[in-house]
């Protein structure tokens, strides 16, 4: 009997030490090499890289994984979380990338993540150059008015529907159409309040313009991609992202939106491709440092 | 130009299948402005009922959405720029356009919403194709 198309992407579980609490965390991979770390969006989970995850350029030169935050995809929700809203916070965040490179053994990775992953990406790279061979921002900004949706909290209505039809508008109206409804299914698949606790994490102070001149590109290399279509991290606002970093690589991928490496991979990758390129030439001289 | 597209906007929404899915518990009477016009957009359990041209000033509605026409010149094109191309992207990116009224009704029904000013293009493509 032919088995057709079985994909090369492998999901597992781990349970993994945070802050006292023991998290169990759902992450998929494929390939092997250096390792890129891909965080999701608010509200979705890791399924969204999983074009990523399926391109044998990429695999063959990388060892790219991809997990779920708690409260998202397969990952399970944190503490007494029934009793309170849940809202992301920037200082939890960081250290839930660190406590899952570290725990699963992922050496000094590329991090790349988007949306709010992308706003994390910065932080990490400000905050824990040291530990990553470089950061990726896709739709990244260091901060952004006006991008809260009161609506998505609003018990009044379908919160999950509400951001399927969110999302499927924040893609660039080039993309492909089966790719725009992939992602908003996925959104429409996330726990009530969830998008919009993750949301609440762009609201938070953060003194950036200090902390992002402080980050030394030559140990830690910043890119940032962002879609001119993306209305909700506009290119001008990861424009200034970029200004703020010295050395920062700064890309405006032309008729993309807000969710690039779903949204439509195959235009993504262009853009993607000679960033990993310079990125792995920066993680082979680290590996042959150490 | 609204005028054009507004006339054929109830044949072409309920053409749409994709409409009729989601539009399917969709009630409601919608103020559609552009510049000094306006028209009052009937839908009935996911039907455009009507659209009705220049409705007196106290006529009822449940929620109005309103620009100036050179935003809807823009929403409208079949490849919209960047910041027109969604009701959510004008709310929060374009200060011109205004959604007032029982909005919490339009947001439950946000999808029908969003479907039924997309098919705008549609009904000026059709205006186009003929002019």
């Amino acid at each position: 009997m032919a088995v057709t198309d079985v994909e090369h992407i492998v999901g597992r579980y781990a349970s993994i030490d945070l802050a006292g609490e023991r998290a169990r965390i759902y992450f998929e991979e494929a390939g092997s090499g250096p390792v890129l770390l891909c965080l999701h969006t608010a509200g979705a989970d890791s399924r969204q890289y999983r074009y990523l995850l399926n391109d044998p350029e990429i695999t063959r030169a990388w060892r790219v994984v991809a997990f779920d935050l708690p409260f998202h995809g397969r990952s399970a929700p944190l503490g007494r979380w029934w009793e309170s809203p849940y809202r992301l916070q920037a200082a939890p965040y960081e250290r839930i990338v660190l406590a899952v490179s570290e725990s699963l053994n992922l050496g000094r990775p590329v991090v790349m993540g988007c949306s709010m992953g992308g706003q994390i990406v910065l932080r990490l790279a400000a905050h824990h150059a040291a530990r990553f061979a470089g950061a990726i921002g896709i739709e990244s900004a260091a901060y952004v008015t006006g991008r809260v949706n009161e609506y998505l909290e609003n018990p009044g209505l379908d919160r999950c529907e509400l951001a399927a039809g969110y999302t499927l508008g924040l893609c660039a109206p080039q993309s492909p159409e089966i790719f725009r409804r992939e992602n908003a299914w996925y959104y429409a698949q996330g726990a009530p309040g969830v998008y919009a606790g993750d949301l609440a994490f762009y609201g938070e102070p953060w003194n950036a313009q200090a902390e992002l001149a402080q980050v030394d590109t030559n140990v830690c290399p910043v890119a940032l991609l962002t879609g001119e279509y993306d209305y909700s991290c506009l290119p001008e606002a990861t424009q200034q992202a970029g200004a703020m970093i010295p050395g920062a690589r700064v890309v405006i991928m032309p008729e993309i939106g807000h969710f690039p490496m779903i949204e439509h991979y195959q235009r993504f990758r262009e853009h993607l491709l000679p960033v990993l390129h310079g990125m792995r030439q920066h993680a082979a001289a680290l590996a042959g440092a150490e | 130009m609204m005028e054009t597209f507004v006339s054929r906007l109830p044949a072409v929404v309920n053409n749409d299948p994709e409409f009729a899915n989601v539009a399917r518990f969709f009630s409601a009477d919608i103020l559609l402005e552009c510049g000094a016009k306006q028209w009052l957009v009937h839908v009935r359990d996911g039907r455009v009922a009507g659209a009705l041209g220049a409705p007196r000033f106290d006529t009822p509605w449940d929620f109005a959405l309103r620009a100036p026409e050179d935003v809807w010149e823009r929403f409208t094109r079949t490849l919209p720029p960047p910041l027109f191309t969604d009701i959510w992207a004008l709310r929060m990116r374009v200060p011109e356009f205004r959604w007032e009224g029982n909005t919490l009704l339009a947001v439950r029904h946000a999808r029908a919403v969003a479907r039924m000013l997309e098919l705008l293009r549609t009904c000026r493509e059709q205006s186009d194709g003929r002019d």
